[in-house]
């Protein structure tokens, strides 16, 4: 029971820097139709830039957000370099642009960062709790909170300011959206940099969880898009489920049956959500674009 | 097009010159010489051009985006290597079953992405690529884990041994061969045509009474078995397999062969392979950088030459010729530049 519980939590923390990095993910997919693929590696870039502004000694409460915000511009960067310029083309072309882009980000981090594997200053101290056969430690419980927190705020302005609504719109429909007066590049822009900003946030909790090295935004892209694919494309709660489940899931294969095929595993899970059930547990049903 | 100003008869005599200037080219390298670092060079290219081959025919032709060649390189590297030194099966058994083998996967790998749609495939096969990079860390009692396997013997077919790198040349220069002359001619026949209808327009394909199955199966096994003879090549011809040259960032490189040279072209594959494979082992300190020129390059090629060097506009980026397109772009060239040289406004239509 103490080992259950034990990766119940060690799940749920996991699972809730999956949905948030998996929020942003799904909110350009619903947008644009379009795998970011250098999602993760704007996420493991934000994450080392946190790293070295705390090791020229700039407080956590200043450089987290400093380095969320660094995320966000990447991302616009990456929207406005490498995606918007083929966006409309055919449907293989964007997706290359954004392979090129992801191995871009990933290499200049590598030239700066190197490839190593990294600890990144565990700002939250980790210590333990236990509530019945619960044991937990701080550090989890403020992931926990935190990332439910901005996911619900970001949830909050999607759904009910106006700029949510013409976010929607513009995922609906881009040339309708624009009749109706929306700035629609302006909203993608916005979409691309809370994605980057939310990704970060995740990558930060992620690395102070674990650690950080260049391979984590490759792996951040796979489980963003698995944890999607699990929930539903194009629908927030769905990425929040998906990336929980995935949490839950990877917590239990590596506690019960074999850690080194974990990421087997979810990938095999991920393959056969794909042929049961293509649009994940909250997916709308897409219209296949032939 | 520039290409319909140009006379056919010098066309043609043109494309035959070059190829046989080419071809004269190749089969004397070894003869004349050429340092071993050259040689191993174009072997290298060698292995990698039925890999660009198969990964045209999924991605160019099929229209199917597939970020998993490296895996089918894989299983045919280690099933070549395996059956070699733990079986002591010939070679050329070996090399078989290691491209059959990597095609069973290909054809069953196919089968679910029938099902999905293009950006789930994607997914699938770097899924499909990361199940087969983890099992070949973590089978130790068969891979022998990230210490690979190593001893791998030169290839041998009866009682000749191929093993120096001028031997080993003509044996992978005539496998690539085939793998080109046989690629040339699916692509050119029913299968070929069938294929591009598909990556056109599905449903006018499936209306036109095309078997979408089965062609795209078909593209996935044919592609996959060459990846598999190709890493049976590689196996034999550095004698040793790891798991760390079957990354994702090694399907990336597969599927930038094939882009650069242009999806949907033959020729333009061999030539992506020929520049990615060459380029960082000529200028050295390129190497280090490797990885980020080319993502930069995949970024700006997309941006104004989604084509690729050779193939033409995307839409229809087809084998029409890529040679004879590569002339007229030259001959245009050459023609823009002195029209611009006596002041004359030039048009751009290249």
């Amino acid at each position: 029971m103490e080992y259950f519980a034990k990766q119940l939590i060690n799940g749920l923390a996991l699972g809730s820097i999956y949905a948030l990095v998996a929020v942003g993910y799904n909110m350009v997919y619903g947008i644009l139709q379009l795998i970011n693929f250098a999602h993760g590696d704007i996420y493991m870039f934000g994450s080392f830039i946190s790293l070295s502004l705390s090791r020229i000694k700039i407080p956590f409460a200043i450089g987290g957000p400093l380095a969320a915000l660094a995320g966000g511009l990447t991302a616009l960067v990456v929207e406005r370099v490498a995606y918007r310029p083929v966006r409309g083309a055919n449907r293989i072309v964007p997706m290359i642009s954004a392979v090129g882009a992801a191995l871009v980000i990933r290499n200049v981090a590598l030239l700066v960062w190197g490839p190593e594997t990294f600890s990144h200053p565990k700002v939250i101290p980790a210590n333990p709790i236990s509530i019945g056969p619960f044991t937990f430690n701080t550090l989890q419980l403020v992931i926990l909170v935190l990332a439910t927190a901005l996911m619900g705020l970001f949830m909050l302005l999607v759904r009910s300011t106006k700029l949510g609504k013409a976010t929607r719109a513009v995922s609906q429909d881009i040339p309708t959206a624009r009749l109706m007066g929306i700035e629609a590049n302006r909203i993608i822009q916005l979409v691309y940099f809370a994605g980057g900003f939310l990704g970060v946030a995740g990558g930060i909790l992620f690395s102070m969880y674990y650690a950080i090295w260049i391979g984590m935004g490759f792996l951040g892209t796979m489980k963003a898009w698995t944890a999607v694919v699990l929930g539903g494309i194009g629908s927030l709660k769905g990425a929040f489920v998906g990336g929980m489940l995935l949490g839950l899931a990877e917590a239990f294969i590596s506690g019960y049956i074999s850690s080194a095929y974990r990421d087997a595993i979810s990938f095999g899970i991920l393959m056969l959500v794909l042929l049961v059930r293509p649009t994940g547990l909250f997916g709308q049903q897409l219209a296949q674009r032939a | 097009m520039m290409g319909q100003h140009l006379d056919p008869g010098r066309m043609r005599l043109a494309r035959s010159a070059i190829f046989g200037v080419g071809i004269v080219l190749v089969l004397a390298l070894p003869r004349v010489g050429t340092s071993d670092f050259i040689l191993r060079m174009v072997i290298s290219v060698m292995i990698a051009v039925p890999v660009a081959l198969g990964q045209n025919l999924i991605t160019g032709f099929g229209g199917m985006l597939s970020m998993g060649q490296a895996a089918f390189y894989g299983i045919g590297a280690y099933t070549s290597a395996l059956l070699v030194t733990h079986a002591g099966v010939p070679w050329p058994i070996a090399l078989v079953a290691a491209g059959l083998l990597a095609c069973f996967f290909g054809f069953l790998l196919g089968f679910p992405c029938l099902r999905v749609n293009s950006d789930y495939l994607i997914l699938m096969t770097i899924g499909f690529g990361e199940i087969f990079k983890i099992v070949a860390y973590n089978w130790i009692e068969v891979t022998h884990g990230p210490r690979g396997i190593f001893g791998i013997p030169a290839p041998q077919i009866g009682p000749l041994l191929f093993d120096t790198n001028g031997r080993i040349y003509y044996l992978y220069l005539a496998i690539a061969g085939l793998c080109y002359v046989s690629m040339k001619a699916l692509v050119s026949s029913h299968v070929g045509r069938a294929l591009i209808a598909i990556r056109e327009d599905e449903l006018a394909a499936a209306a036109m009474g095309i078997n979408r199955a089965y062609y795209k199966i078909l593209a996935f096994a044919v592609g996959s078995f060459w990846a598999g003879i190709a890493g049976s090549m590689l196996a034999h011809f550095v004698s040793f397999v790891g798991p760390a040259s079957f990354t994702v960032d090694e399907s990336l490189l597969h599927l930038q062969y094939a882009i650069l040279g242009g999806l949907g072209s033959l020729t333009g594959s061999v030539l992506g392979a020929v520049i990615l494979v060459s380029l960082p082992q000529v200028f050295q300190p390129l190497y280090m950088y490797r990885m980020l020129l080319s993502g930069g390059l995949m970024v700006a090629l997309m941006a104004w030459r989604p084509q690729g060097i050779l193939g033409r506009s995307a839409a229809a980026a087809t084998a029409r010729k890529p040679l004879r397109s590569l002339i007229a772009r030259l001959v245009t060239f050459t023609r823009l530049r002195s029209a611009a040289s006596q002041g004359k406004g030039a048009t751009r239509d290249v």
